[in-house]
């Protein structure tokens, strides 16, 4: 029955048909991906979505002309953290950005779900205060724990390069949590 | 989300973790369901676009009046003229007549405005698709088998939708349509959620298949049905 069903579609719709299944296949593996790249970027949910979205759009357009569909996560990564960047910039929300919804659903507003909130609402100006190369390193490493060759195969740079990033980025980051941790004690 | 003690070096193990945590946000269950959707909504990537028809109708053409210029090159000019003349018109209709066709075959679809009848039809099938994936994560069998229904109805009106109207191509989609509706009620049945995949892609691809070549988008953000 499948086959029939395969090969019915297949057989009008052709080579199209094929590539419908194959993106199809593509879009559910990556989309948490997108999600996540989008959501880094821009803090929002609903705009994350809304990004995500047009980045698959964009990739279904052009997703014949992608030779080698092996890349297509990196290419859709990268696609996607710039229609991000660009969202980001064209509407200006960086001082709007709230904090991650996720914390303020999940739990209380006791003490510690207080506490928890504002580390990542530190966290996330760290990350912010990176320069964009180390900012994307950090944030590809971060989703679904990807390896260092992955995240290099994602940016399309070598492992040392993303290695080197990584170390800097952690750097500038334990730097500046380190500053604000230290901030109340010093008073 | 992991919280080191104040005062302790944060080690990069700490702060891997934590931004792990600060990235681990999940989207909406309708996520893909809306992807699907806009995709839906796309038209479908080209191979041929008109203006590369064009192009290469023109080509042919240079390149044949080229290669006839060559091949008289012996004879007077008088004579070139007169090859020129002659067959340059009547080598020239081929390529230029098959762009035509192209263009013309997309100017003679007519447009119509969907029946109140398919609007509900189209809005049942999204509602299924937007539901789809999450009852197969759920692994909500008896939804699934609720929504295989949704999609059997719904392919059986299209197929006499599209058969009423002689669009042959269509009628093979909704023919498409309903065996995959077929094959995701006895997937739902069995509990093989492989087949199921195999079975939502195979809806998913009928739809797309029949929005792209028989759906058009207004300026206003409605559609037509191209017939």
């Amino acid at each position: 029955m499948h086959e029939r069903a395969d090969r019915l579609a297949g057989g009008f719709v052709g080579v199209d048909g094929e590539l419908e299944r194959e993106f199809e296949a593509r879009l559910v593996e990556s989309s948490t991906l997108a999600f996540r790249v989008a959501y880094s970027v821009l803090r929002q949910r609903e705009d994350a979505e809304d990004v995500a979205q047009e980045a698959f759009a964009k990739a279904y357009r052009n997703f014949r002309q992608l030779r080698d569909r092996t890349r297509f996560r990196a290419w859709l990564a990268r696609m996607t953290w710039r229609l991000a960047i660009d969202r980001y910039r064209a509407t200006n929300r960086r001082k709007a950005l709230e904090l991650n919804a996720e914390s303020c659903e999940a739990g209380p507003s006791s003490a510690e779900a207080i506490a928890v909130r504002e580390r990542a609402e530190r966290l996330w100006q760290a990350i912010d205060m990176l320069p964009e190369k180390f900012r994307m390193v950090i944030v590809l490493a971060s989703i679904e724990g990807h390896e260092v060759a992955e995240v290099a195969s994602l940016l399309g740079i070598p492992k040392g390069t993303v290695k080197s990033r990584l170390f800097a980025a952690r750097q500038r980051l334990k730097e500046q949590l380190q500053c604000t941790r230290t901030e109340p004690a010093t008073r | 989300m992991y919280a080191h003690r104040t005062g302790d070096p944060l080690s990069d193990a700490d702060l891997d973790r934590e931004l792990s945590a600060l990235v681990a946000v999940d989207p909406s269950p309708e996520f893909l369901a809306l992807v699907r959707l806009r995709i839906g909504r796309e038209t479908a990537p080209s191979r041929w676009s008109r203006a590369w028809v064009f192009a290469i109708a023109g080509t042919c053409a240079m390149v044949m009046a080229a290669s006839m210029v060559m091949a008289q090159m012996d004879h007077p000019p008088s004579q070139l003229v007169a090859g020129l003349a002659a067959g340059v018109p009547s080598m020239t209709p081929a390529p230029l007549a098959f762009a035509a066709a192209v263009a013309r075959g997309r100017r003679d679809s007519r447009g119509q405005r969907p029946t109140p009848e398919m609007r509900a039809v189209m809005n049942a099938n999204a509602e299924a698709t937007a539901a789809l994936r999450r009852h197969l994560e759920e692994k909500n069998y008896s939804a699934l088998a609720s929504d295989a229904e949704t999609y059997r109805q719904n392919f059986a009106y299209l197929e006499v939708f599209w058969s009423s109207r002689r669009v042959d191509g269509a009628v093979e989609i909704s023919r498409a349509g309903l065996l995959a509706a077929a094959s995701l009620a006895a997937a739902a049945r069995a509990r093989d959620d492989g087949a199921l995949e195999t079975a939502i892609a195979a809806i998913i691809g009928s739809c797309g298949a029949c929005h792209r070549h028989y759906r058009e988008e207004l300026p206003d953000g409605s559609y037509e049905i191209r017939l």
